[in-house]
């Protein structure tokens, strides 16, 4: 009797697995983003979701569920029957900073979602106003080093990455700039172009037509190496500031408990796509870097950025209080 | 390039069936989504995102930009009609707009508020098309001491909207004000009265407040009126809805007066758009009105006016929009990714640099408020109609557009529980004498008002002599204190009987 059971659970298991895989998606697919309409974890999702409804063949739909810091879409996610037909696209914010910066959070970004890979990478710049005494990364920092407390930069909001990198220059040479938070990243540039603020820690695509206009000045790209597109933009490492690199990136994520097949199978294809000329064209006119990624490079990834970004939240005492 | 080879480039962008179609498709959603209480941009946004992916750049924007303005001629329709703002914009035109109805002048004030749009749109687009590019020079010279000097002008300005005692006026300001300050403060990131709520840490809606406050209150206070329908002597004659004489001239300066209000807000990029430049249009009729006590009771002005400006607003906020790349609010950031999409980044150059997108779309305004005019004015006698319908339809089909629209903002049942609340406490405020269109501009102008304080002092490293070392600062407060000085004196001395009788 046992015996009997065994063997047709055994080849339950056997033919029920395949034939799982074979199924999904079986249903409509969701994409949960955690921002309205129209930023770039909008756009990379919308760009996956379309190719991916032809590749499929299952509708592949587009979810903004806005609010509390990306609370309400994370928890969405992280409830969700972890059967693929639910997916995430989510940023910095919500899946390495959010933790550090409040104490009490719904979800666990680490345990609650996998990484399938990263979909588009946006670079960060150190800009600056057009008449701010400095032209290089170096003259800022020694500037910033011989009047402390003095120059001021502007952010998204507190403990966005724009808060967050600058907050990292701080902390790598020593310097004092005054953090003033505004209400997203455009007001932000619009802040540095006005020369409300000296500088700002911004994407390369918001600032590119105030640096047309001769508004703003860039000073240096926080990435580990150089721009393709600006090939004559030196890094912030190039300019003496360690370590600092982190870009404004938007990744796919699917429930932790999901299948490793069906896990699998997302990231060959989606990968596939954004390997493609036309997925390299949407997000280069949007300013970003198409960035497929092995799921395993990009969990190693997370891991890394999360205790880096644990020590300078710490240490610039970043927090909502 | 001159003004008239752009418009002539522009038209011919413009007139390609395709834009024209775009842009009739757009403007008539846009109505549709004014109209129906609640029911705004995400609704629209969520229909038509999939076709601005398709369609080329030019087309995607005049679409979404139909939407965006033709939302603010339906959005006064239910204010007059219902007391039931379309959109938050219009909740200014509910004062006087519904007190309208109640005297059985509902058509002729839906006529004048439909020409008001027309021409505050028209009024700012010419502003646009001869301006635009020192107006974005313009805004990017405010920095946060002038927002907030303009902010205190706005608000010594627009207390006149109460009209009821001063100090329970005061209240309903100060009863906004906290309610503004719910959610995630931008200065400090703490956590303002959200509960743990996550649906509360960006803040309450002001379409949930607006919705409350106007239209389910005034859902609440018709329970047990004898009257089953809301007006069942309207004339529904072409004649009925035409504004008698003394109408059209009341109106012509206020809508003059509101266009060129509205389209100065609009240009100013987070000042809160229609809203803000409906409210400080009301304030600047009833201030330079010879027969201020008429406000409230259904005073064209008080239509005429805020009604150009909010449209005017919709028009010139495409400056900072486009010029400097801040969005407004969820339709405005859809444009913006429309663009990008297209590989078009919005900034100072983007005039000269997409002359054809930006000229095109120009035109697409001047061509899309003619459609509007167009579509409306028939239609006119058909929302009159809806006065007929016996409230005991009415009112429930009412409050289900509420909940239907406020649960499309975000999709969020906290927000259609959050209206449920506001309700009841609101219909007990107003009872008590309280105001809704006080406490509706605290809470516009609270956030605001906090926000660039604490960021210009933080930026003076806390100099209160910021505010008037900056001309621009220094010139709002001047004014600020001159019409403060204005207000107390004129309380001060003994009134003059204000003679009634009018030269009919």
């Amino acid at each position: 009797m046992n015996k009997i059971i065994s063997a047709a659970a055994g080849a339950f298991l056997l033919v029920s697995t395949p034939v799982f895989a074979q199924s999904w998606p079986s249903q409509t697919v969701t994409i949960i983003v955690p921002y309205a309409p129209g930023g770039i974890a909008d756009i990379a999702a919308r760009t996956v979701a379309e190719a991916m409804s032809s590749e499929w063949g299952q509708e592949v739909i587009v979810d903004n569920r806005t609010g509390g810091a990306g609370f309400v879409a994370a928890t969405a996610v992280a409830m969700s029957e972890p059967d693929g037909h639910t997916l995430f696209v989510a940023d910095m914010g919500v899946n390495v900073i959010n933790p550090y910066l409040f104490d009490d959070i719904p979800y666990n970004p680490a345990e609650d979602f996998r990484p399938i890979t990263m979909i588009s990478d946006t670079p960060l710049v150190l800009a600056a106003y057009k008449d701010a005494p400095f032209n290089t990364t170096e003259e800022y920092v020694a500037y910033a080093l011989a009047n402390p407390g003095e120059v001021s930069f502007g952010s998204a909001g507190i403990g966005s990455l724009n808060h967050i990198v600058p907050e990292w220059i701080n902390y790598e040479m020593g310097i004092d700039a005054v953090h003033i938070p505004y209400r997203g990243g455009a007001p932000a540039a619009t802040a540095v172009a006005s020369g409300e603020v000296e500088i700002g820690v911004l994407a390369l695509s918001s600032v590119g037509p105030f640096v047309d206009s001769g508004d703003i000045k860039i000073l240096g790209v926080a990435r580990e190496g150089r721009v393709a597109s600006h090939p004559d933009l030196p890094t912030l490492i190039e300019g003496g500031v360690p370590n600092v690199a982190a870009g404004q990136w938007a990744g796919l994520f699917a429930p932790s408990g999901v299948s490793d097949e069906i896990a699998n199978k997302i990231q060959a294809d989606v990968v596939a796509f954004l390997n493609s000329d036309a997925a390299n064209e949407t997000f280069s006119a949007r300013g970003a870097i198409v960035s497929p990624m092995e799921s395993a490079d990009f969990a190693a990834l997370l891991d890394a950025l999360r205790e880096r970004f644990s020590v300078i939240i710490e240490a610039a005492e970043i927090t909502p209080e | 390039m001159g003004v008239l080879e752009s418009l002539e480039l522009g038209f011919a962008v413009a007139m390609t069936w395709e834009n024209l179609a775009y842009c009739l498709l757009g403007v008539s959603v846009g109505m549709v989504v004014g109209v129906l209480p609640g029911i705004g941009h995400l609704a629209a946004i969520s229909l038509l995102m999939p076709l601005t992916f398709h369609v080329p750049a030019t087309a995607a924007l005049v679409m979404l930009a139909g939407i965006y303005y033709g939302a603010q001629y339906g959005g006064s329709i239910a204010s007059i009609l219902l007391n039931l703002p379309g959109t938050a914009s219009s909740a200014v035109i509910c004062l006087d707009g519904y007190p309208m109805t109640q005297k059985g002048r509902a058509g002729p004030a839906l006529l004048i508020t439909t020409i008001a749009s027309f021409v505050g749109s028209i009024l700012s687009i010419i502003v646009l098309i001869f301006m635009a590019p020192p107006l974005a020079q313009l805004a990017l010279s405010f920095h946060s001491a002038d927002y907030f000097s303009m902010m205190v002008l706005g608000l010594v300005a627009a207390g006149s909207i109460s009209q009821g005692k001063p100090m329970i006026g005061l209240a309903s300001v100060l009863i906004g004000l906290l309610i503004g300050l719910v959610g995630i403060d931008v200065n400090s990131g703490a956590m303002r009265m959200t509960f743990g709520v996550p649906e509360l840490f960006s803040g309450i809606s002001i379409i949930v407040i607006a919705m409350a406050l106007f239209g389910v209150v005034e859902v609440i206070s018709s329970i047990g009126k004898v009257n089953g329908r809301a007006r069942d002597k309207t004339e529904i004659t072409l004649r009925g809805l035409m504004p008698n004489r003394k109408e059209w001239r009341e109106s012509f300066w206020p809508m003059m007066r509101g266009s060129a209000v509205g389209t100065g807000v609009g240009i100013l990029p987070g000042t809160g758009g229609g809203s803000m430049a409906a409210f400080m249009s009301y304030a600047v009729e009833k201030r330079t009105s010879r027969t201020p006590e008429k406000f409230g009771t259904g005073a064209v002005e008080g239509i005429a006016g805020p009604e150009s400006a909010n449209n005017a607003a919709a028009q010139s906020a495409f400056i900072p929009t486009l010029t400097l790349g801040i969005p407004g609010d969820a339709i405005m950031a859809l444009m913006l990714g429309a663009l990008m999409i297209h590989g078009i980044a919005p900034g100072p150059r983007v005039i000269t640099e997409n002359p054809e997108l930006f000229w095109g779309l120009v035109v697409s305004f001047l061509i899309g408020n003619f459609m509007l005019l167009i579509l409306n004015i028939p239609l006119i006698q058909f929302w009159v109609k809806i006065l007929q319908i016996p409230y005991r339809f009415l009112f429930p089909a009412i409050v289900l557009l509420i909940c239907v629209g406020v649960y499309s903002l975000s999709r969020s049942t906290v927000d259609v529980m959050l209206v449920a609340g506001f309700s009841t406490v609101g219909y007990l405020l107003i009872k008590l004498g309280f105001e809704a269109a006080p406490l509706l501009l605290g809470f516009i102008l609270g956030p605001m008002l906090e926000e660039n304080m604490r960021r210009s002092l933080m930026l003076s490293r806390g100099d209160f002599a910021t505010f008037i070392e900056r001309p621009i600062s220094a010139g709002f407060l001047g004014l600020a204190a001159l019409l403060l000085i204005w207000v107390i004196k004129g309380e001060l001395t003994p009134k003059t009987p204000i003679s009634v009788t009018h030269d009919v």
